[in-house]
């Protein structure tokens, strides 16, 4: 029998709504750090689950289902990015509208780290989300990203340069604001 | 990892802020359920016959004690899945309802269409699995994965949603009697008008889709088209209520009227700032509470639709899943990290107080209202309240199964029994659980 029309969506996985409690909110901030707005990040993270649900229960690894998410939800930040990007520079961003204790000092750091963070090429930001906010190994920032190991050290090493320079980064990278 | 590395990390960490509200299964299932209605469906294998539960596959010892019965609905099973497929080719050749990618829908209303159900394989047990500990003698007697809050009790069955499909249930062995056919995906709790059931099966910023369904053979009956202005709620589940023969929908900034005789919008006004987040009307029918932004909530008087009040709560918060009593409005409030429910004593946010587990349990803190009671859920307790006060009337702990948590929510009534949805991560199993109603809870 072939397949019927409409049908489109197969069962909740099991473990899967686990992962999502559990997982959502860094995968968000993952996301925040790749697009740099909450609407896009849920956009990308809602994306990236809806494509790994079909494929849940395949992934036996302990590790598996959020490396798998990730490496969506990268690939999905690159094709957005070269499907999107119309040359348009974020010039301003709107101050976050929730923050408590240091109210200024942390919507300059955000603004600071994103303006720095919007200076990368996707791919170079694709890595330093990953290696140093997600905390994946350069192996495995490789493996998610579809490229060699060296690639993910020459795309890392070029970030850090680039970071470097950006303006209000260097205090920030030696201390700075808590969030 | 050298210095600078190690201070990126601590910086990325540090300065990157906690999102204001965490993505939810629902919201996941809400996303495929809209890109399947705009036809992409390429990241979504598609199933080879109807899905139907298959606990026997999980739990040897239910597939053991219905070999025979599974043995003589072969034939049943076989003829249901072509009848199926017939449904399916005949609904979705005009099935006019769902919006075409990228298109405005603009017309207030289809001509009535009539379908048949597709009747579920009868694969569940008639013998319930106690659950362990859990509270008024709590028993599994299907494993269909209801999304919480969305089971409805009516006059002689039980509709609920499973992802994306609406079942109608039976409450006395809680066997799938009809489900709905596949061509549509179901995102809002059902809604019981007379004889009708409606629910929204499309519910995107291009437009609405309501459906509506025979209650007792669950063929539809009819199909609306609502435009939706600007950005629709993130709880679907919430965005449908009835009362007086109509249906009100949140669409985006709008809520439409939707008169269930005719099958016709009748009336959709632009008045607010939305989204609005959800919306409720009261048992009498005479009030339309209705929640937007962080956090307003605005009561209308039916059928006039005029504004008797308005009320805001400050927060970081997003107010969903409202639920009418004649005391006052419940619902959910998502923030940062948790989904809370809360009462409104007469709609009024200025007298908010928070009711049920404290740390909240996303779907399964969800209000409902049956049997007199309203009913909360979550992984801690189980908490009926007062309709009228919002006292709470009863508490009882939900277990744990080992280290992992046991989710226990979503209440319908019916007769003396109450139905909810359970899940546990542990086991890896859900499915609708069947308890006795405490006598503090009869209302």
């Amino acid at each position: 029998m072939d397949t019927l029309p409409g049908v489109t969506r197969p069962a909740e996985p099991d473990g899967f709504r686990d992962f999502v409690e559990a997982r959502s909110s860094a995968l968000l901030r993952s996301g925040w750090l790749l697009t740099g707005d909450w609407p896009s990040a849920e956009d990308l993270v809602q994306t990236a689950l809806a494509a790994a649900w079909p494929r849940w229960s395949s992934l036996e690894r302990p590790d598996a289902p959020e490396l798998y998410v990730r490496k969506i939800m990268v690939n999905t930040f690159l094709r957005w990015r070269q499907r999107r990007w119309n040359g348009e520079i974020a010039t301003g961003r709107l101050p976050e509208l929730q923050a408590y204790g240091d109210v200024f000092a942390q919507v300059d750091a955000r603004q600071a780290l994103l303006a720095a963070l919007d200076r990368l090429p996707a791919r170079q930001r694709a890595v330093v989300v990953l290696r140093y906010f997600a905390d994946q190994t350069e192996a495995q920032t490789a493996a998610a990203m579809g490229c060699s190991v060296g690639a993910v050290k020459s795309h890392g090493a070029k970030a850090l340069a680039r970071l470097r320079d950006a303006p209000g980064l260097a205090e920030l990278l030696t201390g700075g604001v808590a969030s | 990892m050298n210095t600078e590395e190690r201070q990126l990390a601590d910086l990325l960490h540090r300065v990157t802020p906690e999102p204001p509200r965490r993505v939810t299964v629902e919201d996941v299932a809400f996303r495929l359920a809209n890109e399947a209605g705009q036809g992409r469906q390429a990241r979504v294998p598609r199933l080879r016959e109807p899905r139907r539960r298959e606990p026997h596959r999980r739990r040897p010892s239910w597939g053991r004690a219905w070999a025979p019965a599974l043995a003589a609905a072969a034939v049943v099973v076989v003829a249901g899945g072509s009848a199926a497929l017939a449904v399916g080719l005949t609904s979705n050749s005009h099935h006019g309802g769902v919006a075409s990618p990228g298109s405005k829908l603009t017309s207030s209303s289809a001509a009535p269409v009539t379908s048949s159900a597709s009747t579920a394989p009868a694969v569940i047990p008639t013998s319930a699995v106690p659950i362990k500990d859990a509270p008024y003698g709590a028993e599994l007697i299907n494993r269909d994965k209801i999304t919480p809050g969305t089971l409805v009790s009516g006059d002689n069955y039980l509709y609920g949603v499973e992802p994306g499909y609406l079942d109608q249930i039976d409450p006395a062995n809680g066997t799938v009697v009809h489900r709905m056919p596949d061509t549509a995906q179901v995102v809002s709790a059902p809604v019981i008008v007379g004889d009708q059931v409606w629910a929204v099966t499309a519910y995107t910023s291009a437009g609405a889709v309501l459906t509506g369904y025979n209650a007792v053979t669950l063929t539809q009956v009819a199909s609306v088209q609502v435009p939706v202005t600007g950005r629709t709620s993130f709880a679907a589940a919430g965005v449908l209520a009835g009362a007086n023969q109509n249906l009100y929908l949140a669409a985006g900034n709008d809520i439409a009227v939707v008169n269930t005789d005719t099958h016709k919008m009748t009336r959709q006004f632009v008045e607010l700032q939305g989204p609005i987040n959800s919306l409720a009307t009261s048992p009498d029918g005479t009030r339309l509470y209705v929640s937007l932004g962080n956090v307003t909530l605005v009561t209308y008087e039916l059928p006039g639709l005029a504004t008797l009040a308005t009320s805001t709560v400050s927060g970081d918060g997003a107010a969903a899943n409202l639920v009418a009593t004649s005391g006052g409005v419940w619902g959910t409030m998502a923030t940062q990290t948790t989904t809370t429910a809360w009462f409104a004593p007469g709609g009024n946010l200025a007298k908010l107080v928070h009711v049920g587990d404290v740390t909240g349990t996303g779907a399964y803190s969800v209000p409902t209202y049956g049997g007199g009671a309203v009913w909360i859920g979550g992984s801690q307790t189980l908490v009926c309240a007062s309709p009228a006060s919002g006292q709470v009337l009863a508490t009882a702990s939900i277990p744990r199964d080992g280290s992992a948590a046991e989710y226990l929510g979503g209440v319908a009534v019916s007769g003396s029994r109450a139905y909810a949805s359970y899940s546990t991560s542990a086991a890896q199993q859900s499915g609708t659980a069947v308890m006795a109603v405490p006598s503090a809870c009869s209302g």
